[in-house]
């Protein structure tokens, strides 16, 4: 390669990147900072609140606490809940998102663009060939977006920390899907799938657009169904100290002494049958039946576990669907 | 060496041949055009040669033998395509940053000269640069990459004849310093012949014609003469095209500029536009007589430029 | 006003007549040879480079190489490596007497054309045509 020599200069530098590397930077800059500016809103917002509510938690004396159930830590308990609960909950159902989102904008323009405007005609017959302008842009950007994602996945850790002990972080749609690997994890599946989406449909608006209803078709179901398949949820009776707090509750039933499984929708009915309309007469109906309740869940022990495991198969894919990508180009494109 | 090398060719999207039973040789050193109605093929047979497609049948080498697309022929082949299509959202300078860095061997202060001769602005979005402005950017790019051979695309089409002559100036003068060879391909013949030193016509997918220019100017004469005559005359000789009126007939025939015509009847030189049409509309017939013998492969100054 | 920058340095400038029917190439030597007859031109003087004739006129390098060669083989210019085409020889001048001789004869010539009924184009085709004829004659004389 020639050296470059003085150029004038077209704004700020990074350090000096040459040859597709410079070229991917050059084209994506905009789309990176982007991404870089949506996570950073956030990730402002959490630091700031963060700052807020770990001083909060400390000075409340929680952090002190051994069992929040013990009498002196309920009042402050109930203070700190009241003040930052309703964040806790919402905020992650919010950034589940956003791996989404940087996907569709980042991903579905890389080949979609160059092939609606025509620039690939340009693009593609510069010195380098497709096969290595592709490789080279699907690697740099999927890397930066998904170590990006680790980032804020780890910011967020902190920021959710005291709510880690009180609602638990394997619940679906909470925590779960914004700690640890999963967030970055579905950053890069949407970010392949973009850009095999835009190979495809070669128009960037369909095709995130299309994206967009991938990558959700992808999470929901994963999210909603698969994640508790993961490992055999624990099986216990439902009393005061049978499972932890801040397990993952899947599912709860009342059993009678042979095993016989009522849902709870069918134990009131029976219930009403029987004349048992108050709590004190259910309860009595309850233990003259010899029912029992009983839950399924997954403690919060199997956190990483679950991370790990449904993270790798979202990178998998990601790894499936670019490499369908890059043997499209090869071999279809045009 | 022939700068392409095509045999057989063939190109199909989906029930329709783009493409059908192409076999050519291009010969280096010239200055070639590649003529023919719009949808005849010219696109998909440059877009062949540089690799953005592939094809459904037959072969095309490029450089004396080197396939598309491997790193040697996208080095040293320059593409213009057609709209001459570059990042709107990019500065001149940046496109030049762009082309430096994916290309092997790059010539920025060359590039950065010729677009300052031509006054036009190096820090200019390409989207503000008016038409001419817009394909000399992407000539200069092309040029500075010092190819071997330079595929163009109709590359004047949507340009107005100001900025046609000067972007043909340009390339001229460019041959001149670099030796290179250029294919251009158009639909409008008449402005060609000035240009071009070499002529291939595809019509309907297939060659139709390829020759030295003045190879086939010098063996094609247009007889006029009585139309009563006309059947017998045409009946001897190789027709192309026959132009009949009630009283009098011309004759487009391939003949030598010495053989003398027939009694009664008056012969002259044709020119290219004129040739190319009269093919365009007789689909049957072909004159491939190639590359001549005669005609320098490699232009050779008299005295240094 | 616009003043061209082509112009590099030559005295001369060459212009096309796309129109005219002439090869390119011929239309180049004849301005030469124009040039040289009424004094613009004298030995010594360079060509136009090829390059720049090329860039302003937008013609294929080759034809201003064929038209070049053809100047060297009347004589009248010659190449010198490195450097560019010079102007060597000088046309033969015809006299001022014969000239006016000629001149005379023609005019009377186109009186008896244009009595006889004939238009200026027919005057102008005819004369082409003798004169295609004589150019023929005279260069199968001298090639054989």
């Amino acid at each position: 390669m020639t050296a470059t020599t003085a150029s004038p200069r077209t704004g700020w530098q990074l350090p000096r990147l040459h040859g597709l590397p410079w070229v991917t930077w050059r084209q994506h800059r905009f789309a990176l900072a982007g991404a870089v500016a949506v996570l950073g809103v956030f990730g402002m917002l959490m630091l700031i609140s963060g700052l807020a509510m770990h001083s909060d938690y400390a000075s409340l004396g929680l952090n002190t606490c051994r069992v929040f159930s013990d009498p002196t830590c309920e009042t402050p308990l109930g203070i700190f809940q009241h003040d930052y609960q309703n964040w806790a909950q919402q905020l992650p159902q919010f950034l589940t998102f956003l791996p989404g989102l940087l996907g569709v904008f980042v991903g579905a323009p890389v080949v979609a663009r160059e092939l609606e405007s025509g620039t690939f005609r340009f693009a593609w017959t510069q010195g380098r060939n497709r096969v290595q302008w592709i490789t080279t842009k699907l690697v740099l950007l999927g890397v930066t977006l998904t170590v990006l994602a680790l980032a804020f996945s780890a910011l967020f850790s902190w920021w959710y920390g005291p709510f880690g002990t009180l609602l638990g972080r394997m619940g679906s749609g909470g925590a779960y899907e914004v700690e640890g690997f999963v967030f970055a994890a579905r950053t890069l599946f949407g970010f392949m799938l973009g850009a095999l989406l835009g190979a495809l449909i070669r128009r960037t608006v369909p095709a995130m657009a299309a994206t967009a209803a991938g990558w959700l078709a992808v999470t929901w179901p994963s999210v909603v169904y698969l994640r508790p398949l993961i490992q055999t949820p624990i099986t216990t009776p439902d009393t005061p100290k049978g499972f932890p707090r801040n397990a993952w509750v899947i599912n709860s039933w009342a059993q009678d002494a042979t095993g016989h499984h009522l849902n709870q929708g069918q134990l009131f009915d029976q219930a009403r049958a029987s004349g048992a309309d108050s709590p004190d007469r259910f309860q009595a109906w309850m233990d003259q039946h010899h029912y029992t309740n009983w839950v399924s869940y997954q403690p919060a022990s199997r956190f990483w576990h679950f991370q790990v495991v449904e993270a790798s198969a979202y990178v998998a894919l990601a790894l499936l669907l670019g490499g369908a990508t890059i043997w499209w180009l090869h071999r279809r494109a045009t | 060496m022939n700068v392409i090398e095509a045999q057989g060719l063939g190109k199909r999207y989906g029930r329709s041949w783009a493409l059908r039973d192409c076999t050519l040789a291009v010969p280096q050193g010239r200055v070639v055009a590649l003529v023919g109605p719009n949808g005849a093929g010219k696109t998909t047979l440059l877009h062949l040669a540089v690799d953005l497609t592939k094809q459904t049948t037959g072969e095309i080498t490029v450089l004396g033998g080197i396939a598309p697309g491997s790193d040697e022929a996208l080095n040293r082949i320059g593409f213009v395509a057609q709209d001459t299509p570059l990042y709107q959202y990019l500065s001149v300078a940046d496109t030049v940053r762009l082309v430096e860095n994916l290309s092997a061997r790059f010539d920025a202060a060359n590039a950065r000269a010729r677009l300052a001769e031509l006054g036009i602005p190096l820090n200019r979005k390409v989207g503000k640069l008016s038409g001419g402005q817009h394909a000399q950017v992407a000539l200069a790019v092309a040029l500075a990459r010092h190819p071997d051979l330079l595929i163009l695309d109709e590359p004047v089409a949507r340009l107005d004849p100001l900025a046609r002559h000067e972007f043909m100036g340009t390339l001229m003068a460019a041959t001149v310093e670099d030796g290179i060879s250029v294919l251009l391909s158009s639909h409008v013949v008449s402005e060609l012949e000035r240009v071009c030193d070499y002529l291939v016509v595809l019509a309907a997918g297939r060659v139709q014609v390829a020759g030295d220019v003045d190879d086939l100017l010098d063996t094609h004469r247009l007889l006029t003469g009585p139309t009563e005559q006309a059947a017998a005359v045409a009946a001897a000789l190789p027709v192309v095209h026959e132009r009949r009126g009630e009283r009098q007939t011309s004759l487009l025939v391939r003949a030598n500029a010495a053989a003398p015509p027939p009694p009664g009847w008056q012969t002259a030189g044709t020119n290219l536009e004129e040739l190319v049409l009269s093919y365009l509309r007789a689909p049957n017939a072909a004159a491939l007589p190639g590359p001549s013998a005669s005609t320098p492969a490699r232009r050779v100054e008299v005295g240094a430029s | 006003m616009m003043v061209d920058k082509q112009g590099s340095g030559s005295p001369i400038e060459f212009r096309l007549d796309p129109t005219s029917g002439v090869p390119t190439y011929l239309q180049l030597v004849r301005q030469v040879e124009h040039a040289l007859r009424l004094g613009y031109l004298v030995a010594g003087d360079q060509l136009p480079k090829v390059k720049d004739v090329v860039a302003g006129l937008a013609i294929n390098p080759n034809t201003v190489l064929k038209a070049y060669r053809e100047l060297e083989h009347k004589g009248l210019a010659a190449g010198r490596p490195g450097q560019g085409t010079f102007i060597e020889g000088t046309l033969d001048v015809v006299p001022l007497r014969d000239q006016q001789l000629l001149r005379r004869g023609l005019t009377r010539w186109l009186t008896a054309a244009a009595d006889a009924g004939l238009d200026e184009e027919g005057i102008t085709a005819l004369f082409s045509s003798a004169l295609h004829d004589l150019t023929r004659a005279h260069k199968g004389v001298i090639a054989s």
